[in-house]
């Protein structure tokens, strides 16, 4: 069972457009007197609270509304596969180091694969990555990841709730192929100053919120920092100081930040102002360092440095017109970049003083900044029918990746640059969207999103799109309702990446020259079941195809650095199509869903595979998702998850043949591997069960999880090994005695064999979130 | 400093490895993956201009195979037939080592005909279980080397007592304006010490890094910063179609080490001529005993198109991104065969080189070698 504690007044909430579970549990309390329980159907109260006049309506002191947000919403919204997220249902997903984690939360989901093991990666029925748009305060971000992917940039703290869609989208969202995760931070309190202190196995955050001007403006302010360099530093301390034969120092640090800031004005019950702000940093740094001591003669040093992270800032006015038209305006600014940096110095040292220092630097970085200016209005016309319409217009600023390299040696400095052309773009998007319901059992979700994208420039096209969007809702009686719909998204910006975890090397760059929009359309078709308001069940289907992505090509190394990367890729289709089953409940002392999905996911490229259609990566054919909560008293809360899924796949050669050593003349002498199908290799099924219990006092709450309970060691991938084998010596002689150089009994060789890995153990943690 | 940039690019791909799965144990065994795998046939040619045509014939085989032996690796019942431009010119024919001097050679198919330049060649392999094989590729014309020459300076190193000479070679050569060329240059190095004017000179090294701005065109300045290549460079004639350009390769040569520091530096210009044609007389003069004065050869060789794809595939494995994707977690990174199967290679070349003599690196003077 959910537990949103509103400290706001009703009124107030009501007037900011919140809805609320129909119905739910309430519990108010005036000042001195007694607390009072009631079931309320808030959409009534709302529709009482309407016609009244404000200065009649009494004030409550605090409402608790015992519910969740997420009750009936699978019933009520239009859209298939549309999920609502608590900050509270974020945190109480058990998940890997304690750390909760919406991605990890989402990854629960029928239909949602997490990639490698470990790491956020988000891929949405059958989608790519970088296909997912994540809207902080509605402003857009790319890269989401700290510590190369295994967590998110959303410290769950500053969450106040989160939609995800994944099937049917509604009109207003577009911008990416496959699920749209709509998060909002919260405001401060009225109410007094409120914060938590938490440290946990890899972060600590401090979060702290309240007034700034009475019932008029408030604040809060979260940060989160890992402290993983904290143990690394002096660790390389350590192994350095009792690794007496080597010289070398060594540093490995690493950390990861994010900072959230919202200050919220009320000018009126009318008008709110939320200027939010966001700043996300992970660094590496690692260097090893030589000759530093007095003896030395000759001095090293060799570093890396790299350095990526997001920073937003954004205001969004909140104007309700009348009590039928409110309205969002959003100015935003963000800029996303990613850095990689790699030096070298070596001198001859005498008398402690270096000469002739050599030096040498490279580096590669890549960013793009947006600026952009959103209206969104919601007009509801009629009880029956709400429209929903904005525009927006984003200058996009691109660098895609540019390296750069610095030799200096005795007054002779080279610099050599990539000769990378800086992008400018500009994107426009308008749309309209209409809820329609047309009887008490049917409703209509119409509507289109225009856009439009263009890069200056001489030989880029101007793109636009047209992308319609239905969906509906039968809802035959009041416990089922039936759903399908067709979804036309658009995609404009994409990921280039040559690997599949988080790194700065990735590149986020816009479709340019003739390279045309991404494209991707969708039918759904679901049905859900809701005999009483304990238990959902669910089940969606769909197809889905995809034109125009674009990736790598198979022999893009051949295309010169200085080149437009887009002459590195080619473009290709794919489909998707599955099924998901869900059955949740929602309410009571134990909550919780069980899952299963049905995938087939697929591309086809010309310059891939020789031509050839072959599975997706993370084409997971079978997914199971068992997701407890039993909460049996307020202190205390246990959670579990299993997950069990078809294995990833992977792209594994078996054959080998016998290369020539390029410049030589001679026969094949270097083994190599014969090209195969892409993808041709499924790992084993994958499995696991995580847990994790909340224990409550009275200054706060410890939470205890244990990733992997059962320890078991899933494949994450597989590669070319030598495996030691010991066979019988021929030449041992029993009558002398063992000798383990000469006279040994076995003779051991190192005989080629494919190797399994697997990374994740069984991983305990713990943490104290102090609560003031 | 190559040892350096190794350190850091291990470091690099254990940065994405460590922090990946930080704080966890690593476990792994060994299995047998259940993939319907067969042996296919290939062939390796190396077509040299102005030469006969010789091809080795193979066939693939597991990953998991013990011991990788010659009976297991090459075919001598294959059917091997030559195409010029088009048309069978005839049945290559299985050659054995017939002496004790030739038993390292390997058994390949040979053709008496001499490979020209233009010529467009296609060897088609059948082998009754093994299937069949084929590839094409053209015999580029021999690169038009125009001048090598040399510039040097002889400098001290004061700190640790030695003479260096540091320097820049130049190759000029001229593109042919009509055709997509592909080049390879090579600087072989006489692994010998070489007496000059009474001094050991030692190695001569070449700076991959701050070489000519055309080797850009291929290896992105970061990427090349995680090289540790020696002295091999192949570029295509994109921003040098049908002119004449100089390639510059900038050279440290170290001298041994003094009694008494010096400081004495000198500069000098060698121009070097009489380019030499044909490949395997080059390599064969590379590792022969050429000399007191001669130390390296520069060899510029025209390649085929197929010959590029390879090295640069080549490379790619190599880089940071290939060895992600040995591990699994990038796309995989192959060698590029141009042939039906998927591997072996047909290549052709048509090579100019350049013996360099000892003074060509170093000044016409140099001070008195130690005693």
């Amino acid at each position: 069972m959910n537990r949103t504690s509103i400290s706001v007044p009703l009124l107030l909430l009501v007037a900011a457009g919140w809805t609320a579970p129909l119905p739910a549990m309430a519990a108010s309390a005036q000042s001195g007197k007694k607390p009072k329980k009631e079931r309320i159907d808030i959409r009534q109260r709302i529709k009482h609270l309407n016609n009244s006049r404000e200065d009649s309506v009494r004030v409550l002191e605090d409402v608790i509304v015992h519910g969740s947000r997420n009750e009936n919403f699978n019933m009520k919204t239009h859209h298939i596969g549309a999920l609502s997220l608590s900050r509270g249902t974020i945190a109480r997903t058990p998940t890997l180091f304690g750390e909760s984690d919406i991605i990890k939360t989402l990854q629960l989901e029928p239909g949602v694969a997490g990639g490698i093991e470990g790491f956020a990666g988000l891929y949405v029925h059958g989608g790519n990555s970088d296909e997912n748009m994540y809207t902080l305060d509605n402003v857009p971000l790319y890269q989401v990841n700290h510590v190369l992917g295994l967590f998110s940039a959303f410290n769950t703290e500053t969450i106040q709730y989160a939609d995800f869609y994944k099937s049917t989208f509604p009109a207003h969202l577009d911008g990416k192929l496959s699920s749209y995760i709509d998060i909002h931070t919260r405001e401060g309190s009225n109410n007094g100053f409120h914060g938590s202190f938490k440290l946990g196995v890899t972060s600590g955050a401090l979060n702290i919120e309240g007034p700034v001007y009475k019932d008029k403006t408030t604040f809060s302010f979260a940060i989160r920092r890992s402290w993983l360099d904290l143990i690394t530093v002096p660790l390389c301390k350590l192994v350095d100081a009792l690794n007496t034969q080597s010289d070398i120092s060594t540093y490995a640090g690493y950390a990861f930040t994010d900072l959230n800031a919202k200050v919220t004005h009320r000018f009126s019950p009318k008008s709110k102002l939320s200027v939010s702000a966001y700043w996300g940093d992970d660094y590496v740094l690692i260097s090893g360092e030589q000759g530093t001591d007095m003896n030395s003669s000759y001095y090293n040093k060799a570093a890396i440095d790299m350095r990526w992270g997001n920073l937003m800032g954004a205001a969004n006015w909140e104007y309700k017109y009348s009590p039928q038209l409110t309205g969002v305006v959003t100015a935003s600014a963000s800029r996303y970049k990613s850095k990689m940096l790699i030096g070298t110095s070596s001198a001859p040292v005498i008398n402690n003083k270096r000469y002739d220092e050599s030096l040498f630097r490279a580096g590669t970085n890549n960013y793009i900044n947006d600026y952009r200016i959103k209206g969104n209005w919601n007009w509801k016309s009629s009880d029956a029918n709400n429209m929903v319409f904005g525009a927006a217009i984003t200058l996009h600023d691109f660098m895609p990746k540019t390296s750069f390299q610095h030799t200096e040696y005795r007054g002779d400095i080279k610099d050599v640059r990539d000769n990378v052309t800086h992008l400018t773009g500009w994107e426009g998007n308008a749309y309209l969207e209409d809820n329609l319901e047309l009887t008490d059992r049917l409703r209509l979700n119409g509507g289109v999103h225009y856009s439009f994208f263009k890069i200056m420039g001489a030989g880029n096209r101007f793109n636009q799109t047209l992308s319609p969007r239905i969906a509906f809702t039968y809802t035959p009686c009041n416990e089922t309702a039936i759903k399908g719909g067709y979804s036309r998204t658009s995609q404009f910006v994409y990921q280039l990446s040559e690997s599949l975890i988080s790194l700065p090397t990735d590149q986020w760059v816009p479709i340019a020259g003739s390279q045309k929009p991404l494209i991707a359309d969708k039918i759904s078709l679901g049905g859900y079941w809701c005999p009483n308001h304990l238990f959902t069940f669910s089940t969606e289907a769909y197809m889905k195809w995809m034109q125009n992505l674009l990736e790598y090509r198979d022999e893009f190394y051949l295309v010169p650095p200085s080149d437009p990367w887009l002459q590195r890729t080619v473009a290709g289709s794919g489909t998707a199509k599955g099924i998901d089953f869900k059955l949740a409940r929602d309410y009571g002392k134990i909550t919780g869903h069980i899952s299963y999905s049905l995938l087939w996911a697929d591309r086809l490229f010309s310059e891939k595979n020789e031509g050839r259609r072959f599975p997706a990566r993370f084409d997971n054919r079978h997914k199971i998702n068992i997701f407890a909560a039993w909460r049996p008293s307020k202190k205390f809360e246990l959670s579990a998850s299993w997950i069990g899924m078809s294995g990833n796949r992977i792209t594994l050669p078996t054959q080998m043949w016998m290369a020539p050593d390029p410049g030589s003349a001679g026969n094949g002498s270097m083994e190599a591997e014969v090209r195969t199908e892409i993808n041709n290799y499924r790992l084993p099924f994958y499995h696991r069960l995580d847990i994790a219990a909340t224990v409550s006092n009275k200054r706060g709450y410890w939470n205890f999880s244990i990733f992997n309970v059962y320890c078991q060691s899933n494949i994450v991938t597989v590669g070319k090994g030598v495996k030691p084998v010991e066979y019988p010596n021929p030449d041992f002689k029993p009558s002398l005695p063992v000798d383990p150089y000469i006279n040994k009994p076995v003779i051991v060789k190192h005989e080629p064999a494919f190797v399994r890995y697997k990374f994740l153990p069984i991983i305990p943690s713990i943490s104290y979130t102090w609560l003031f | 400093m190559a040892f350096l940039k190794q350190y850091i690019k291990n470091i690099a791909l254990g940065v994405a490895l460590v922090a990946g799965f930080m704080c966890t144990a690593c476990e792994k065994d060994f299995f047998s993956p259940d993939i319907d795998s067969k042996p296919r046939i290939y062939y390796i040619c190396m077509i040299e201009a102005g030469e006969q045509i010789d091809a080795t014939v193979c066939r693939t085989y597991p990953y998991e195979t013990k011991e990788v032996t010659s009976e297991l690796v090459l075919v001598t019942d294959a059917s091997v037939e030559l195409f010029v431009n088009g048309k069978l010119k005839e049945t290559m024919k299985l050659t054995l080592p017939e002496t004790e001097e030739e038993s390292e050679t390997l058994p390949y198919y040979h053709a008496d005909y001499v490979a020209q330049p233009g010529d467009v060649i296609k060897i088609v392999a059948t082998h009754p279980t093994l299937g069949k094989v084929e590839g094409e590729t053209e015999v580029p014309d021999y690169p038009n080397l125009k001048d090598v020459f040399c510039e040097s300076k002889l400098d001290t190193d004061p700190y640790n007592n030695n003479y260096f000479s540091a320097g820049t070679l130049s190759v000029k050569f001229h593109d042919d304006r009509d055709l997509t060329n592909y080049y390879l240059l090579d600087v072989y190095t006489v692994s010998k010490a070489v007496k000059y004017q009474g001094w050991d000179i030692g190695i001569i090294t070449f700076d991959r890094f701050g070489s000519d701005p055309i080797f850009q065109e291929h290896i992105a300045a970061f990427d090349q910063a995680l090289e540790s290549k020696s002295s091999r460079w192949v570029f295509s004639d994109r921003k040098i179609n049908g002119t004449d350009y100089t390639l510059k390769v900038n050279f440290e040569g170290w001298m041994a080490q003094l009694d008494d520091m010096m400081t004495a530096p000198k500069q000098s210009t060698v121009k070097c001529s009489n380019p030499l044609r044909n490949t395997r007389a080059v390599i064969s003069m590379g590792s022969a005993d050429t000399g007191d004065d001669t130390c390296v050869f520069v060899c510029l060789q025209n390649i085929s198109a197929s010959y590029y794809r390879f090295i640069m595939s080549k490379e790619a494995e190599e880089s940071f991104s290939g060895g992600l994707g040995e591990i699994g977690l990038a796309d995989k990174s192959f060698l590029k065969s141009n042939l039906s199967t998927g591997a072996g290679l047909l290549a052709a070349r048509a090579a100019t080189m350049v013996p360099i003599p000892a003074q060509a690196f170093y000044p016409e003077t140099l001070p008195p070698p130690p005693h």
